[in-house]
């Protein structure tokens, strides 16, 4: 057979390989893309147990900084009343709160709008403005002794490498 | 083609298999990529976040709680402590002693020939009674600002020393977890005289949020149907007919209003004992009296006798009128053109499908009976 093969005077032409090329060929990219698509599948899955877990957190985040108690009146009460008394004295309070508990989050955003959806206060916080992806994160209403009530809304910001865990610039 | 010499070799054919296979197999890898069916902790979450919902709706029931005793005490103290409507009935009442100078009177010393009588015009009970019903009020203008529906009238208000008030609920505020079509399971009696009375797997509809029902006959608006504070929930056949008479309200110019449709067993209980807002127990300590407004909750047949435990009654009023003779004549022709069969007692009061009534109704061919 060795002999045979050696030393036969036909030649053996690379046509004869292409099939087994092409099929190894588009085999191959198949298989990447099914594996590209495993990736994004898992990835989608980690990101959105990710993003309930941060539900979960803003969620306690604001609960938190609203039933915690200052001068005997909790936060929803302060900015309650620094609603009615139209001035920002709520400002201070939820930028100490919500930098303290939040130190690992890129940036974050609280907003606050009366029942007619006007905006009282928004304040932004970190690289929020510069992050690509934003998200609410919780919302809570609260009652006004007037008989209004206002949404407090918490948004996360992510996707900037490098700002975590890093000196937040105020804004 | 067989006389060919040269031999024709399956590898394209292959190819050509190989690549289409390959494709398909491709596609459907990416239709599941699309969709993550419950991924880990989905369920989990989808509770979480609905306690969350819960937790907040609470937090705002409190600090309206809180925000509503400040401005009733206010009041009270602004109206010398009193006002003259009774609680829990709007029958207007007169202040025994009267006014001086725009102010209510507390004390009224009359000189009548040779003797002198003294009137202590406020007693605790009038006070107390005034400001539950201020603080029920006040507290029903806060929770009808809420974005959720929140019951309105659901709680037990004890006043304790200093000015303290503790409520407790008389229904549980409910938080769907999913969809809105609601799986009653057999109802866990709370005392040993309440059988459970509701079959397991009935299929009861919440309709509180539904602006739009469709029908065969096309789209129904069902918007103002179920106002703030209201449960509304009914049986599916129930809910059909609902938006048939609905359909017919509109063809007369106006719409319904629910103000009761299904009640739990807890619920009904409630009711009876008192322990809402309506009182009934006290308004009618004599249980004899108050069978008359409030259908007795206990007992086997509890199930027969108390319709709104089946899902199948509501009662209901025409939106935004004053409900005078012609307005209750008019929703009763609306009602009973829909096929509903109206309590004789209760102009409000109409049961359908399978209610003890109903089937009596179809029985003797009527469709207003006791």
């Amino acid at each position: 057979m060795k002999y045979k093969i050696f030393n036969s005077k036909k030649g053996i032409g690379i046509d004869d390989a292409i099939p087994v090329m092409v099929v190894i060929f588009v085999v191959a990219i198949m298989f990447m893309l099914f594996k590209f698509s495993e990736h994004s599948k898992e990835k989608g899955i980690t990101d959105n147990i990710q993003q309930q877990k941060e539900l979960v957190q803003g969620h306690d985040s604001l609960m938190g900084y609203l039933t915690s108690i200052t001068n005997g009146m909790n936060n929803a009460d302060l900015v309650a009343a620094s609603y009615l008394n139209k001035d920002k004295s709520a400002e201070d309070s939820i930028k100490t709160y919500f930098s303290s508990r939040l130190p690992n989050i890129n940036g974050w955003r609280v907003k606050i709008e009366d029942s007619k959806e006007k905006e009282f206060l928004d304040l932004k916080y970190g690289f929020y403005d510069k992050s690509p992806l934003k998200y609410q994160v919780a919302e809570s209403v609260i009652p006004v002794k007037n008989g209004e009530t206002l949404k407090i809304t918490l948004y996360f910001a992510k996707g900037n490498p490098g700002a975590i865990n890093s000196p937040i610039d105020r804004q | 083609m067989f006389k060919n010499k040269k031999a024709i070799g399956l590898e394209w054919y292959m190819l050509i298999v190989a690549i289409f296979m390959g494709v398909i197999w491709f596609y459907i890898a990416m239709q599941n990529a699309k969709t993550i069916p419950n991924y880990v902790g989905e369920h989990q979450f989808s509770i979480l976040k609905t306690a969350n919902s819960a937790e907040n709706a609470l937090f705002y029931i409190d600090q309206s709680a809180k925000y509503s005793l400040e401005q009733t005490i206010y009041n009270l103290v602004s109206n010398g402590g009193v006002f003259e409507i009774e609680a829990n009935n709007d029958d207007k009442l007169v202040h025994p002693c009267g006014t001086y100078n725009g102010a209510y009177v507390w004390f009224q010393i009359a000189k009548d020939a040779d003797k002198t009588l003294v009137t202590d015009c406020i007693n605790e009970d009038v006070l107390e009674a005034n400001l539950e019903y201020e603080f029920n009020t006040k507290l029903n203008e806060h929770i009808l600002e809420y974005p959720s529906n929140i019951l309105l009238d659901n709680y037990k208000y004890t006043i304790n020393d200093g000015i303290e008030i503790t409520g407790m609920a008389a229904n549980p505020i409910t938080f769907n977890i999913g969809n809105e079509k609601i799986k009653t399971t057999t109802i866990t009696a709370k005392s040993s005289e309440v059988n459970p009375i509701i079959s397991s797997d009935k299929d009861l509809v919440e309709f509180s949020k539904t602006v739009t029902a469709k029908t065969p006959q096309g789209d129904v608006d069902m918007s103002g149907i179920c106002p703030r504070g209201v449960s509304c929930v009914l049986t599916k056949d129930a809910y059909d007919m609902l938006v048939k008479a609905q359909k017919r309200a509109k063809d007369h110019g106006t719409s319904l209003q629910i103000t009761s449709a299904y009640r739990s067993i807890e619920n009904q209980i409630a009711i009876w004992s008192g322990d809402t807002t309506s009182h009934y127990a006290q308004r009618y300590p004599d249980e004899n009296e108050r069978r008359k407004w409030v259908c007795y909750p206990y007992g086997s047949d509890v199930g027969q006798r108390c319709p709104h435990l089946t899902g199948n009654a509501v009662d209901i009023r025409l939106n935004g009128r004053a409900m005078t003779t012609s307005d209750w004549k008019l929703l009763e022709k609306i009602m009973l053109e829909a096929g509903w069969v109206r309590y004789a007692n209760e102009p409000w009061h109409f049961e359908c499908c399978n209610t003890q009534r109903y089937a009596r109704a179809q029985e003797l061919g009527v469709q207003v009976l006791v």
